[in-house]
């Protein structure tokens, strides 16, 4: 985009529809003068092209190169123009979709006549890999007499380790089987009476263990744990991220529609299906339609250039995200890094991924956002028919945003700023309903107008040649690649590829993503890569007969987690056995089961379980949802602000520094300070904290009282499960900065969960851990003093202490110079601090 | 494997033991990266200074007599079309090596024969958002680790009480955290930033490095979750671990509180820093925090100051800058080079593009990434020495050319790592910083 291109669309335009961006997306990509990608020719020599999976991306970013001109070029010509009549029109915005246009990809192809070109036979890379041959059902081995019943599962991982001449640990000891049962398939701890129940039962291991099992398979708390392990594949967030970051306020519908599926137990491939084409799928009524609808979100939730200027390279780069996130996540294979050239290692050619991204690019992705200055790519939602209601703002909230659409739009002056508060207001009012309850509209995709994609030699736009038919890569493709009707984008016969029994990948790499999150390592431990670059099983006939075994239970989750669940290699102790660990230290062979540590959500849901202070039902939608449309920079605004509406005087904050130095120097007056600071803290309960930054004290009752300020902070209730904390791109909260929760851009299948001083940072130091300590503190300072030191083992670590440790803690509790509530908090965080609350054994 | 248990190697992801995996991989590939013997490379720690926004070359450290020469004309064609605007600031020659730097800023100009600028930088794009984030990790198409966390994958970090990166005041806009995020990167590689309120004199802090409670409480705590876990997981590799994190950030709660408060530092050194006048007290802190951290065995420190995106008001708000930031880059300098930091510190000044020589309205100056300057000090590059060039006018880089990739691929090469040979195996494939671009510009020995 240019000045001169400006005054061309703003010479006739005396009033606009929306800010400035508007009339971009149709008429950026014409603006293109191609010259550049000449430069790009010049500096990268063939070989270098062929090296890069960046070349594309750089041969597009070209187009880039000289029609940028984000917010300063265009501001500035506006403002020497002296566009005084420039304004948003006085029409609220509608973030509903319109009806579907033309197909801006059509511009990517010079030509839509003609035929489309042959797909090229040849299959770069090893097309005989072995996650690419047929799933087998491998019969398992022989069991020993007497054990004729055991699970293949067992038989086969006995198999291996009778082969290696190894000896498996014995069972884990009840208490710590109910403790691993409930963190590995609810994510919380077990209450505990659970665990007194369970110890004291007279039953057999396996029937306790059963109804452990079925309990927790039946609670909520199942689906949002593993709803949290898809949300990591999903790349689930609800800012765009990259360089303008724009809020999501509607992804938290697919947030929520995952942990239902998972609760539900719907079948996987079916799982597949709803998220790839759920928008063409039969429903029974209108509620399943708009669920349906809210699973596409998948699709589009995902991080994106909003600052990009050609619609052309914003489209092919959406396809390029969604296929690289649904072949990682799904099939364990790298399909994007065919963007430009055949893949280096993998048997997919540049004409497979082609014919997959013209699918997608046949695809409307619907991500919302209001156009404003530096969000050139903003579109509509999708209406749902029926579902439920999002959250609501206050009405002093509400009232705000009128009144700032009214003063902003009164104004003459051309303001870049002011255009786009006045258009991120317009637009967020426009998600409420009369009621102010947020709008049933969601984050999805449906079909546009279709189109086949070039073959982009070396990725460059002037390389086009030819047209792919839309389609899926032809590797595993069995029957042949499916046959596209002219009118359909494809989606529909991608999903039935992927979902299908036949594709060899899917149900592989599913049922060894759950074995990984049951014990600690999958079958094949680069879980997002089963291409030659990634590992080999180590016991692939088990890893064929889970698949087998997960199809033919009707792609049950449930059913593959309770059978797995259910076998010794599961239930074995975390304890060593010397002769074992001599032979096979990395446990490859599963002798014994891994102790691990907890994820940062795990971690933060057994702190409010012990404390008493989670809140089990789910919260309404999202605290972004309130924000509406904007760029997620303005929470820094809220900061500002915070700190500008502090009353002068006594509420002075005081940082954790200075605090400390004061100690050092003044005792007494850092003593007076504390005092000060805590009785702020217990008024205003939970302090809303601001994503990003440091808990602020006061905050949430500012928050509750100031509605300027209810739209630039991002209150939290802490004491709702983590998987409902909102995740916002570049700018992850304290939880999960200490404890490396991955960048929710990228698709992550196996979490690092190394320990590091940040996380012991956290744990003894954040606001979080101290609200936690101090609830479970005073719930022990209630109970019979002899009864204390059971109960906070009870609470945390799920056991009963032994003697050594009463006495240990007894011996703290008489010597701690602190009032008996300030040394029960201590005796609380030391627990949180403990290795054992931190791992699940 | 169980990720979690052995205590070497979780905690040694944050030292050394990391640094030295990576350059053990590195050596056994085919271009081991080399020590030259003699004079050259020989950082071990980086100060990067990071002017967002885009600073004016020609006004500052690329002076253009044929500016003045050519006022008012109308020159190039197309979108390089503009009226020509002479520098409203002197330049003139400054130390033995007589480089010419502006009045604007007479305190780095002081320091002339201690730097190597470079007037021949480029980026890709004239916009702030995306050019900031391939200044910081090479791409804005993809998400990637940034230079930083490079540096500390590469080399570990010298003090394990204190994170190898920090990010000074780091902006929350134009990419925010990827600027300093460790991507997929091995966890603490990324950087940990530091905010404050404003760096009025106050560091700020790194997150929950203070609590409530004294550190006496918080040592008798300690001792009582050591005693715990080691009664029940006495010779569990992942309770060691786990006691030895508590350790250490009990440790690094005194170290960092230390390290980060400038009131330690003698009134001298507060006042040479600029921390006395309100002018440069922000920056200055960031400055004196810059030293202190890497004295303190930091590897990678960036700071930042904003503002440089003079599309009006270049006189005013130019100057306003540069003497924000020039008495205390000077001081800075000096101290390193006065301590003996100077020759393993590689300072890096700039930002993500420069500015047009045209005239922008009638007092400023329009994105210009085809010729910029930024400027190295210290950690071995030749002082007093200018590498590059632009044209006449300073439109476009025409001698020693240097993108992003190149300035990357130098950063490295000055802390002796080759850019072609530092990799990471993620998703199936070898990354680099550096993609499959970048050249070592010859500003060494």
């Amino acid at each position: 985009m240019n000045a001169i291109h400006l005054r061309r669309i703003l010479r006739p335009a005396a009033v606009l529809t929306v800010v400035l961006g508007t009339l971009l997306p149709a008429s950026a990509a014409e603006t293109d003068d191609g010259l550049t990608l000449e430069d790009f020719r010049r500096r990268v020599s063939g070989f270098e092209r062929l090296q890069s999976d960046n070349a594309s991306a750089f041969a597009f970013n070209q187009l880039d190169r000289d029609n940028d001109g984000t917010l300063d070029r265009r501001e500035q010509a506006a403002m020497r123009r002296g566009l005084q009549s420039m304004r948003v029109a006085d029409e609220p915005a509608d973030p509903v979709a319109g009806p579907r246009g033309r197909n801006p990809m059509r511009l990517v192809r010079p030509s839509e006549r003609g035929s489309p070109v042959q797909r090229s036979e040849e299959r770069p890379g090893d097309a005989d890999w072995w996650s690419l041959n047929p799933v087998t059902d491998p019969t398992p081995p022989a069991a020993g007499p007497g054990s004729e019943d055991r699970d293949p599962i067992d038989r086969f991982i006995d198999a291996g380790i009778a082969d290696a001449g190894l000896t498996a640990a014995g069972p884990a000891d009840r208490a710590t089987l109910v403790r691993r049962v409930h963190l590995d398939l609810t994510g919380l701890p077990p209450e505990p009476e659970v665990v007194l129940a369970a110890t004291r039962s007279r039953r057999s291991d396996a029937e306790v263990i059963a109804d452990v099992v079925d309990r927790c398979l039946d609670s909520d708390a199942f689906g949002e744990h593993w709803g949290r392990h898809w949300l990591d594949l999903a790349r689930y967030a609800e800012s765009s991220g990259k360089e303008v970051n724009v809020f999501y306020p509607f992804a938290w519908r697919y947030r929520d529609w995952v942990i239902d599926a998972i609760n539900d137990d719907m079948p996987y491939d079916d799982f597949l299906r709803r998220q790839i084409t759920g928008d063409l799928m039969p429903a029974r009524d209108d509620a399943e339609a708009s669920a349906n609808i809210v699973a596409t979100g998948y699709l589009a939730i995902g991080p994106k250039s909003h600052g990009r200027a050609d619609v052309r390279q914003f489209g092919l780069d959406v396809a390029d995200e969604q296929i690289d996130t649904l072949t990682r996540g799904v099939l364990g294979i790298t399909v994007a890094c065919a963007r430009c050239h055949d893949h280096p290692f993998d048997p997919i050619s540049q004409d497979d991924y082609t014919a997959m991204a013209g699918v997608l690019a046949s695809t409307e992705t619907l991500f919302g956002s209001s156009r404003a200055v530096q969000n050139n790519r903003a579109n509509g939602l999708a209406e749902l028919r029926d579902a439920s209601p999002g959250s609501s703002i206050d009405a002093a909230h509400h009232a705000m945003l009128v009144r700032q659409v009214e003063m902003l739009s009164g104004e003459g002056a051309f303001d870049p700023g002011k255009q786009i508060r006045l258009a991120n207001a317009r637009s967020t009012l426009s998600h409420f309903d009369d009621r102010r309850r947020q709008r049933p509209l969601a984050m999805a995709v449906r079909e546009s107008d279709p189109v086949d994609l070039p073959r982009l030699d070396r990725g460059e736009l002037d390389g086009a040649a030819g047209r792919i038919a839309r389609g899926v890569p032809m590797t595993w493709t069995a029957a042949g690649n499916p046959t596209i009707p002219r009118r359909e984008s494809g989606r529909r016969q991608l999903a039935d590829w992927i979902a299908d029994d036949a594709n060899p990948l899917t149900a592989r790499v599913m049922v060894n993503r759950v074995w990984q999150h049951l014990m600690g390592v999958g079958l094949v431990d680069t879980p997002d890569n089963f291409g030659t670059t990634g590992s080999t099983p180590t016991h692939p006939e088990l890893l064929d007969h889970l698949a087998t075994r997960f199809m033919a239970d009707g792609w049950s989750l449930k059913t593959l987690i309770r059978d797995i669940v259910a076998t010794d290699v599961y239930r074995r102790a975390t304890t060593d056995v010397a002769e074992s660990s001599a032979v096979d230290p990395e446990n490859r062979l599963r002798w014994r089961q891994d102790r691990r540590r907890l994820t940062a959500e795990q971690i933060h849901d057994s702190m409010l379980t012990a404390a008493g202070d989670l809140k089990p039902e789910r919260p309404v939608g999202s605290p972004v949802a309130a924000l509406g449309d904007g760029q997620v920079q303005r929470l820094d605004r809220g900061r500002q602000m915070i700190r500008r509406m502090r009353p002068r005087g006594t509420e002075r904050q005081i940082s954790p520094e200075r605090l400390e130095r004061l100690r050092r120097r003044n005792p007494e007056v850092a003593r007076r300070i504390e005092a000060r600071m805590k009785r702020r803290r217990d008024r205003d309960g939970l302090a809303g904290s601001t994503v990003g930054s440091a808990s602020m004290m006061g905050a949430g009752s500012m928050m509750r009282s100031n509605p300027f300020a209810a739209a630039v902070s991002l209150p939290v209730d802490p004491r709702h499960r983590a998987v409902y904390n909102p995740v916002l791109r570049d700018r992850p909260d304290d939880l999960a900065s200490a404890f490396h929760v991955p960048d929710p851009s990228l698709v992550t299948g196996r979490r690092e969960t190394v320990v590091s001083p940040d996380q012991s940072l956290w744990l003894s130091n954040g606001d979080f851990a101290h609200r936690r300590a101090a609830s479970l503190a005073d719930e022990l300072r209630d109970a019979p003093e002899h009864d204390r030191v059971d109960r906070a083992y009870l609470r945390t670590l799920s056991r009963l202490p032994t003697e050594a440790e009463r006495r240990r803690v007894a011996a703290f509790v008489e010597s701690s110079p602190t009032s008996v509530r300030e040394t029960w908090i201590d005796v609380a965080l030391a627990l949180f601090s403990h290795p054992e609350f931190l791992h699940r054994g | 494997m169980d990720s979690s248990t052995p205590t070497a190697t979780t905690l040694s992801r944050r030292g050394l033991g990391l640094g030295a995996l990576a350059l053990a991989a590195m050596r056994s590939g085919p271009a081991a990266a080399s020590t030259s013997p003699g004079k050259g490379p020989t950082a071990r720690r980086v100060i990067f200074l990071c002017m967002a926004g885009g600073p004016s070359h020609v006004d500052t450290f690329d002076p253009k007599p044929a500016l003045r020469r050519d006022e008012g004309k109308t020159v190039g064609a197309g979108r390089r079309r503009g009226r020509l605007m002479a520098s409203p600031w002197k330049h003139t020659g400054h130390g033995e090596s007589g480089i010419e730097i502006s009045e604007l800023f007479p305190g780095v100009a002081s320091q002339a024969d201690k730097l190597c600028l470079l007037r021949g930088m480029t980026a890709r794009v004239p916009a702030h958002p995306q050019a900031f984030l391939e200044l910081h990790t090479g791409t804005s198409q993809f998400v990637r680790p940034s230079v930083g966390a490079w540096t500390v994958y590469g080399l570990g970090t010298e003090n394990q009480n204190l994170p190898g990166f920090i990010s000074l005041a780091p902006p929350t806009g134009n990419g925010g955290g990827q600027n300093y995020g460790g991507g997929f990167l091995p966890p603490g590689s990324g950087g940990t930033p530091i905010r404050g309120r404003g760096f009025g004199g106050d560091a700020g802090s790194i997150a929950n490095i203070a609590g409530p409670h004294d550190a006496a409480r918080r040592r008798r705590r300690l001792d009582l979750i050591g005693d715990l876990g080691r009664i029940s997981g006495a010779g569990d590799g992942s309770t060691d671990a786990v006691i030895a994190a508590h350790e250490l950030a009990f440790r690094m709660q005194g170290e960092a509180a230390e390290v980060l408060d400038a009131a330690a530092e003698p009134a001298a050194v507060r006042e040479a820093y600029g921390l006395n006048d309100s002018a440069t007290r922000k920056f200055g802190t960031q400055c004196l925090m810059a030293r202190r951290l890497v004295e303190s065995g930091v590897r990678f420190v960036e700071l930042h100051h904003g503002g440089w995106d003079q599309h009006n008001n270049l006189r005013e708000n130019l100057a306003k800058n540069a003497a924000a930031v020039d008495g205390p880059i000077a001081a800075l300098l000096r101290d390193l080079d006065g301590r003996g930091l100077l020759d393993e510190t590689l300072v890096l000044w700039g930002g993500e593009f420069g500015r047009t020589p045209f005239v922008q309205g009638s007092d400023g100056r329009d994105h210009n990434h085809r010729g910029f300057t930024m400027w190295m000090a210290g950690g071995g590059v030749r002082g007093g020495h200018v590498h590059g060039a632009t044209d006449q006018h300073g439109t476009e880089a025409v001698e020693g050319v240097m993108d992003v990739h190149d300035l990357h691929a130098t950063i490295l090469a000055a802390l002796g790592l080759d850019h072609e040979s530092l990799t990471f195996n993620y998703a199936g494939r070898d990354f680099r910083l550096t993609d499959v671009h970048g050249n070592v510009a010859d500003v060494f020995g």
